[in-house]
């Protein structure tokens, strides 16, 4: 046979092997592993059927039976949940910063009032402390003018706690 | 790239191709079969066509066709089979393949199946198809070295079972 041999390139140590393994599965070592088959007319038939099958294929227009699918699907399929994503995080995001918005708001109304209420408490205490002391002067400058306008007068001591080096006398006038 | 003419085939001119054909072609309808495969001379002839179609020239035709049989072999029966088909389960038709039977006696054909399914198939490619450790490499997808590890293993295998059964026919 004219067409490559196997054991062409083999080794010597391979091809030993083989001999050896042949007669332990009880195989004649003289015989060849591929004898050289007849041709009849029907494998020549097949064959030369098989070789024109392989030249029509190999010279056959490659028809493309489906055409490319475009890619823009693809890609939208593929960027639509990223896309979903980042939208209802924008979304989420601006939520928040209305509700920070409007709690800063709330705080700074609070604050405000908060200041108001701070200043009229200090007016009211600074207007107390006035009234205060207007009614201080208003109640000396009172008992100043009421001590000028009595008469003191020492008590008349009583007969039971007169005094040891005193002596009651009697007037003469009554 | 210079197109091949249509005289030209992997195995040399057209009368190469003939007889590589004939040699071949049984055999690859055999290995077809050992996979279960449905339709085997379907899947040779197919091989064939494969091989010659291509532009790129192959180092070794007898190792792509053996091994375009094979993964046509395992892909026929997975969509049939609709499961996971193990080495195993494809190495063990419900009856043995008809190469075995016309090339091994019984004793050894049972002492084959003992084997593990990857040392057993080495061993069949490199003794009965009388294929190189390289074309096996290529046909498994395996390295060269793996292949040898396999056949020499199995080999050990073999030898402990001929020592333990006594069986001196066989070598005779």
């Amino acid at each position: 046979m004219s067409w490559p041999e196997t054991a062409c390139d083999e080794s010597s140590a391979d091809q030993e092997l083989r001999m050896e393994l042949k007669g332990l599965m009880g195989l004649d070592p003289e015989v060849p592993a591929r004898p050289k088959a007849q041709l009849s007319p029907e494998i020549l038939a097949l064959a030369e059927e098989l070789r024109r099958e392989s030249v029509r294929r190999r010279h056959a227009p490659i028809i493309k039976l489906a055409k490319p699918r475009p890619v823009w699907p693809m890609l939208l399929a593929a960027g639509l949940p990223v896309a979903l994503a980042l939208g209802g995080l924008g979304v989420w995001g601006s939520v928040q910063k209305r509700k920070a918005d409007t709690l800063a708001a709330a705080v700074r109304e609070k604050d405000a009032e908060m200041q108001r209420l701070a200043k009229i408490t200090a007016e009211a205490a600074a207007q107390v402390k006035a009234t205060q002391n207007e009614l201080v002067l208003a109640r000396s400058g009172a008992k100043g003018a009421q001590k000028a306008r009595e008469l003191v007068l020492p008590l008349q001591p009583s007969a039971s706690r007169q005094p040891l080096d005193t002596q009651t006398v009697s007037n003469p006038s009554r | 790239m210079q197109a091949p003419d249509n005289t030209t085939t992997p195995f040399g001119d057209v009368a190469d191709f003939h007889q590589a054909f004939a040699d071949l072609y049984p055999r690859l309808v055999a290995y077809a079969r050992r996979y279960g495969a449905t339709y085997p001379e379907d899947i040779a002839q197919e091989a064939f066509v494969i091989l010659m179609q291509r532009e790129e020239p192959v180092d070794h035709p007898a190792a792509f066709l053996y091994g375009t049989v094979r993964t046509l072999s395992l892909t026929e029966r997975r969509p049939m089979k609709n499961q996971n088909l193990s080495l195993e389960a494809v190495m063990e038709p419900g009856r043995p393949p008809e190469a075995e039977e016309l090339l091994l006696s019984r004793e050894v054909r049972e002492r084959m199946r003992t084997l593990s399914p990857t040392f057993r198939e080495a061993l069949w490619l490199f003794v009965v198809e009388g294929l190189s450790i390289r074309e096996i490499g290529e046909i498994l997808e395996i390295p060269d070295a793996t292949v040898k590890t396999r056949i020499h293993r199995a080999k050990a295998q073999l030898r402990e079972q001929l020592n333990t059964s006594g069986g001196a026919h066989v070598l005779a």
